[in-house]
């Protein structure tokens, strides 16, 4: 679905030159830091000085960590503004039409970024409050469905022959399986399993069944990568002499091929994010997103689309942010895999 | 190669199995009935349970699904007394809701979808492709991160808010360009193709960048071996090195990846669809789970299921072909 | 290898600006398309033609009579157009349920009776098919006799006889075709289970369902067990469409059935169009009804609402005759108001009243339902659909499309809300904590929390609960179900109050399951009433007795909170003349429009 979800990225995975470049050591230890002593550095902290002099990286680092301290404190903005993401204006909207009263939506000092129509909910707060919930959304998932994906994937590299061709099977499946249709069924399902009728069920359920949905997912792009990865290094002499001088299996798994590997990884995760805040918001076109009245970015951006020509900052606000959000997470993840990897995309 | 492909197709066969089957279930997981969908206004519980009589549902699921199986693969008959119906394989059903052939409605939808895919795709290998090579050619000149740039833009825009401002911008401010619609290619090619425009630029112009960064990855890379500097030295044209060596080298990966995307996106375009107003596979999906429309569903997801599945298996086969240094197996 | 620094960094702030430089074209864009100012003075959704429904069956010999009373300025030709997103389900008459389906109906068949409207709020019920509204043979309501007229045919000239009528009816008890409307299959069975016994003239079955009898080729009649004064209403319904044995091609019927009205189907391909000719065999001296002005009708079901609503406010020259059947979505309500589009809307209430149903199993103090009546702020539940173009508030329980709708005011209060009055009328009782159900789409949704927002300004603690709306009505449907509010939608079948009231408020029947009486209103005096009124002789008397009945329960027992009248807005293009609101059906109907020329 390449709608929603991650592509493999511009390097094929398992490329050699990848994980070539991530085993390679620097072979001028000391040079980035000028003609001074020579001190070792590992390629991690190499790589974060590399980072730190990206302005790209600076200027989308700075982006995010923004946006993450605006969601973060969305209960310290209330306060200060005196208006909840759910009180209705409904006053301030015409009573055909219930379109905000004003220029560009209702903007006002009061409302610096309008009103939604039809409920007159006041769109900054709901921006902040959905900031919150899509960021939460898309760093849980990645983080879980990496997790997920390095340990079926080290587990289908290392191990070969039937194991491997198992998890090979259950990732074509996984790939295969319309992602939206499942949510859209399973989701009411699992969620009339476990409240009562008259139990309302909390915001937080549906965002964890949310993050459950795109773990199951998602994971099988990382373990696709993890498993090249492995399958290229796993006959390298490192490994091989690890093996012979009797080191278990469990030990090769996590001192020798995970420390390598962590490079992709990373640069991996910090694209998925994106492409979670990307498929949050689609998942709220089929009706099975964050439930009302929690605030979600996804959500205003569905309900704003036949307003477009109406009322076109409804649409705007939303659209523009999770643009930016997304733009400076790419911006960060390039930086990071320059950084990593100076070799790969020059 | 005929060993692969023959594996590749029977673990493809087992994927769809296990697909039908969780559809399947999933199905009757849900609490509420197809028959509670449609009766409206009168809804007793004799009514409820002569409905499900009718659509079958009253049966026991492993039955069920044994009879869809049977149905795919040698067809059934559906209904009773008066109004039994022949359904010849592949069989796939009568729609609860309309009783509808659901081939007809695949006949109908899936053109809808194939179309906006193929052109898409079109659109976003031409403009990724030539703006790849064009930088790669222009390296480190402002073209080329100017290019890199527009292209990383346009991965990070999203379907439903750039499809929204250019229908904002070329359709409902300005009129340039008429408002999406299908209208089958063997009817009239030029409205076709004008009816898709702005979803193919959309989806072309987002998807572009991946492509974009390849070929210019591998442009790069092949530019700097040393058969490419040999041919050079030769005396062959720009031109010609470029394109007989460099181009069809880089082509290889880019094809491969290009056919897994089509595959991806042939197996979902629900937002583009609804935003674009078309009626293709993706919606027709998701308002047949809305439905509790069991045919039409298992149907669909079939069908996008099977559109990945071989993407997957001819761009594998594709790559042994083109890149002998690849074993199968 | 070392990179060369300054190339890197150059390089990657390009991706930078570029993508400011994006935000802000975007923001440029918005700006240009978003710059003028929203005023409150926009249109009016109501009241455009709030005429009172006079609803009376007229067996007026004048208005019995075919031709159809000419149309001012109609002349013929020309080609309507109808846009209609998302097309029909089923055009089989025993299937048919959905106003647009009916609407449709109207010009591919002919039923028993058939309503007879000028636009100026005046329906009546006359005979389509038959000479007049029925004869109560033993003036008992329980003999109804049919006569058909002469010289109505079928698009291939054969002639329509009774005994295709009783076919039509005979079709509809089999379960394979039970989508359609049951009343007259429940009459003649005397059960809600009108196909317990007899199952239609399939596998082995009669012709002729009991209580069905063909005297001869032009006369039928059906004789019930019980009084069912409203058989005329019921016969205009589709159920008694005739359909030749010989044509019934079962549950192919549905896509090309057989014509006994103006036009016939030319072609039908489903998701794409529906195109009408004209029956060259249609009699317009047999029917009351109808002009059959146009030569042509084409249905477009590929468009969305929203596009719908654009092409008709554009009126480009392919749109100039077309009319749409789905209303123009609030968000483009705001262009409609210029006075040259504002003259092109079709608005006015439709026979859906929707209301705040209070369960009374679980809110039995008449105080607290009262309190709830104060505390709902109607306006802004219809602002969250929209506004005044979506709905009038409410505050009686039968529609002003209803015969004999009289208007009052129980518990009056301004329409955002009264939260005085509530606290006054709890008293020191402490207000019950409340869950509200919703059906799960984003309309129900927002005005779920519309309603949530005004109880709670009012004191109540209120939590929401989303049903899936594939299962909505069926939880309502449940008597013992945990939820104390929902928002539920009736609308009458025919124009009077019988097929409000006792659906809704007649606590004899409510069962386990499947309740249309959600609010769970059980008095015995209402359940008398409803009998007795069952009973009066006259349609007049009923009508008035009917409103009286509406009040009272209002007043005494407040069981359930009238939230809104649902209206209907749409738009026709400038060449589409005499089309006006149905009152039966909630859209334009076709029966007497025409295309200027």
């Amino acid at each position: 679905m390449s709608n929603t979800t991650v592509g493999s990225g511009p390097s094929k995975p398992g490329n050699s030159e990848t994980a070539a470049a991530v085993l390679r050591v620097d072979p001028h230890p000391g040079e980035p830091g000028g003609a001074k002593a020579f001190v070792g550095r590992s390629p991690g902290q190499l790589a974060w000085i590399r980072l730190k002099r990206d302005r790209t990286a600076l200027v989308s680092a700075i982006i995010l960590i923004v946006a993450m301290v605006v969601g973060l404190s969305s209960p310290l903005i209330e306060r200060i503004t005196g208006i909840s993401p759910t009180d209705q204006f409904t006053d301030k909207l015409t009573s055909f039409g219930a379109l905000p009263v004003g220029y560009l939506g209702g903007i006002s000092a009061e409302h610096p970024l309008g009103l939604e129509p039809g409920l007159g909910r006041d769109i900054l707060m709901q921006l902040v409050y959905g900031l919150r919930t899509s960021l939460f959304i898309a760093f849980a998932a990645a983080a879980i469905s990496t997790v997920i994906g390095v340990l079926v994937g080290v587990i289908a590299g290392y191990a070969r022959g039937w194991l491997d061709g198992v998890v090979n099977w259950v990732i074509d499946l996984a790939l295969a399986f319309p992602f939206l249709i499942f949510a859209l069924a399973a989701i009411p399902v699992v969620e009339n399993r476990f409240f009562g009728a008259r139990d309302e069920i909390p915001a937080s359920f549906r965002v964890g069944m949310i993050i459950a949905t795109f773990a199951i997912f998602n994971w099988t792009n990382t373990a696709r990568l993890v498993r090249g990865q492995v399958i290229s290094l796993r006959e390298r002499e490192f490994v091989e002499a690890a093996r012979a001088s009797g080191a278990s299996t469990w030990h090769i798994l996590l001192r020798q091929l995970l420390p390598n590997i962590w490079a992709p990884i990373l640069v991996t995760v910090s694209l998925n994010v994106p492409a979670f805040i990307t498929a949050e918001a689609a998942l709220a076109f089929v009706g099975i997103g964050v439930t009302e009245p929690t605030p979600d970015l996804g959500r205003m951006i569905f309900n704003s689309i036949s307003y477009i020509s109406a009322d076109p900052m409804y649409t705007f606000v939303p659209g523009v942010t999770i643009f930016l959000l997304v733009l400076a997470f790419n911006l960060f993840g390039d930086s990071l895999r320059d950084a990593l990897d100076p070799k790969s995309s020059r | 190669m005929v060993r692969f492909v023959i594996r590749r197709l029977l673990l493809a066969v087992t994927t769809l199995f296990a697909i039908s089957v969780i559809t399947f279930l999933l199905f009757f997981a849900v609490p509420s009935s197809p028959a509670t969908v449609m009766c409206g206004k009168q809804c007793s519980p004799e009514q409820i349970a002569q409905t499900e009589h009718r659509l079958g549902i009253d049966k026991p699921i492993v039955e069920q699904y044994g009879t869809f199986v049977k149905g795919i693969f040698v067809g059934r008959v559906i209904g009773e007394g008066d109004f039994i119906r022949e359904c010849p394989a592949p069989c796939l059903g009568y729609s609860f809701r309309t009783d509808e052939p659901v081939t007809d409605i695949l006949g109908r939808t899936i053109p809808v979808t194939v179309s906006i895919v193929f052109g898409a795709a079109v659109m976003w290998l031409v403009i990724g492709v030539s703006l790849g090579m064009t930088s790669a050619l222009k390296r480190g000149t402002v073209f080329d991160r100017f290019a890199i740039g527009v292209s990383l833009v346009g991965a990070s825009l999203q379907v439903y808010f750039f499809g929204l401002v250019l229908l904002l911008v070329f359709v409902y401010s300005t009129g340039l360009l008429p408002t999406p619609s299908y209208t089958p290619f063997t009817e009239n090619p030029g409205k076709w193709a004008l009816g898709l425009l702005l979803p193919w630029i959309t989806l072309g112009f987002l998807n572009s960048a991946l492509y974009a960064r390849l070929s210019r990855a591998q442009m790069l890379e092949t530019l700097s071996e040393d058969y490419v500097r040999t041919a050079r030295a030769k005396g062959l044209t720009k031109r010609k090195v470029y394109i007989r060596h460099a181009l069809r080298a880089a082509i290889t990966p880019i094809i491969t990846i290009a056919g897994l995307d089509i595959g991806a996106s042939l197996g979902g375009t629900v937002i583009t669809e609804s935003i674009f107003g078309l009626q293709g596979l993706g919606r027709t999906a998701v308002k047949a789970v809305g439905d509790l429309n069991l045919p039409i569903v298992l149907a669909t997801v079939l069908v996008a299921a099977a559109f990945i599945v071989f993407a997957n298996i001819i761009v594998d086969m594709l790559y042994a072909v083109v890149d002998p240094r690849v074993r199968l197996g | 290898m070392t990179i060369p620094k300054k190339e890197t960094r150059k390089g990657t702030t390009v991706r930078l600006k570029i993508g400011a430089l994006t935000a802000g074209a975007l923001s440029v864009a918005l700006v240009a398309s978003g710059c003028s100012k929203t005023t409150e003075d926009g249109g009016s959704g109501d009241d455009k033609k709030a005429a009172v429904q006079s609803g009376l069956i007229s067996y007026d010999a004048a208005e019995n009579k075919g031709p159809a009373p000419a149309v001012e300025g109609g002349v013929k030709g020309g080609n309507v157009g109808i846009l209609l997103p998302d097309g029909f389900e089923h055009l089989d008459p025993a299937r048919a349920y959905v106003n647009v389906a009916s609407l449709t109906g109207q010009l591919l068949f002919r039923s028993l009776n058939g309503y007879r409207e000028d636009g100026k709020g005046n329906l009546k019920v006359v005979g389509d098919l038959a000479e007049n509204p029925g004869t109560d043979v033993n003036k008992d309501c329980k003999v109804w006799e049919f006569k058909i007229r002469q010289g109505v045919k079928y698009e291939d000239g054969s002639p329509v006889t009774a005994a295709d009528v009783a076919y039509g009816v005979a079709r509809s008890f089999s379960k394979n075709l039970s989508e359609g409307p049951h009343y007259i299959q429940q009459w003649l069975a005397d059960s809600k289970e009108y196909n317990a016994t007899y199952k239609g003239p399939y596998d082995g079955g009669a012709d002729l369902p009991p209580g069905v009898t063909v005297p001869d080729a032009q006369t039928i009649r059906f004789t019930f067990a019980k009084p069912q004064c409203d058989m005329p209403y019921a016969a205009t319904m589709s159920t008694t469409v005739p359909v030749p044995k010989a044509k019934d091609t079962k549950t192919e019927y549905d896509r090309k059935p057989f014509s006994s009205g103006p036009y016939k189907i030319k072609s039908y391909a489903i998701g794409q169009s529906l195109v009408l000719e004209r029956n060259p065999n249609w009699d317009g001296n047999t029917d009351p009804l109808r002009t059959a002005l146009p030569d042509t009708f084409t249905w477009n079901f590929t468009l969305q609402a929203d596009q719908v609503a654009e092409r008709l406010v554009a009126d480009a020259d392919a749109d100039k005759s077309s009319l749409s059947w789905v209303p123009v979505p609030a968000a483009q309500l705001a262009k409609t108001t210029t006075p040259e589009v504002k003259a092109r809307v079709i608005s006015g209430p439709t026979q859906y009243v929707w209301y705040m149903t209070i369960n009374n199993n679980r809110i039995k103090d008449v105080n607290v339902r009262r309190a709830l009546n104060y505390a709902l702020d109607k306006d802004a539940l219809l602002k969250a659909i929209g506004g005044s173009a979506a709905g009038t508030p409410a505050t009686t329980l039968l529609s002003p499309t209803v015969g004999g709708f009289e208007k009052y005011d129980a518990l009056p209060a301004p329409v955002t809300g009264d939260p005085a009055k509530v606290k006054e009328l709890l008293g020191s009782t402490p207000p019950p904590p409340l869950v509200l159900a919703y059906a799960n789409s984003p309309r129900r949704a927002a005005q779920a929390e519309a309603a949530r927002k005004s109880f709670e300004a009012a004191g109540f603690k209120v939590t929401t609960k989303a049903i899936d709306p594939t299962n909505y009505y069926t939880e309502i449907g449940r008597k013992d179900n945990p939820y104390d509010l929902y928002l539920t939608g009736w609308g009458s079948d025919w124009p009077t109050g019988g097929t409000v009231i006792p659906p809704l408020f007649d606590g004899r029947e409510i069962a386990e399951t499947g309740n249309q009486n959600s609010a769970y209103f059980n008095e015995p005096s209402v359940g008398a009433e409803i009998d007795r009124i069952g009973g009066l002789p006259s349609e007049a008397e009923r009508a008035k007795a009917w409103a009286a009945l509406d009040k009272k329960i209002m007043t005494d027992f407040a069981p359930t909170i009238p939230a809104y009248y649902d209206a209907s807005y749409t738009l026709i293009g400038s060449k589409v003349g005499n089309a006006f609101q149905s009152d039966a059906f909630g859209y334009p109907g076709l029966t007497n429009i025409y295309v200027k020329q």
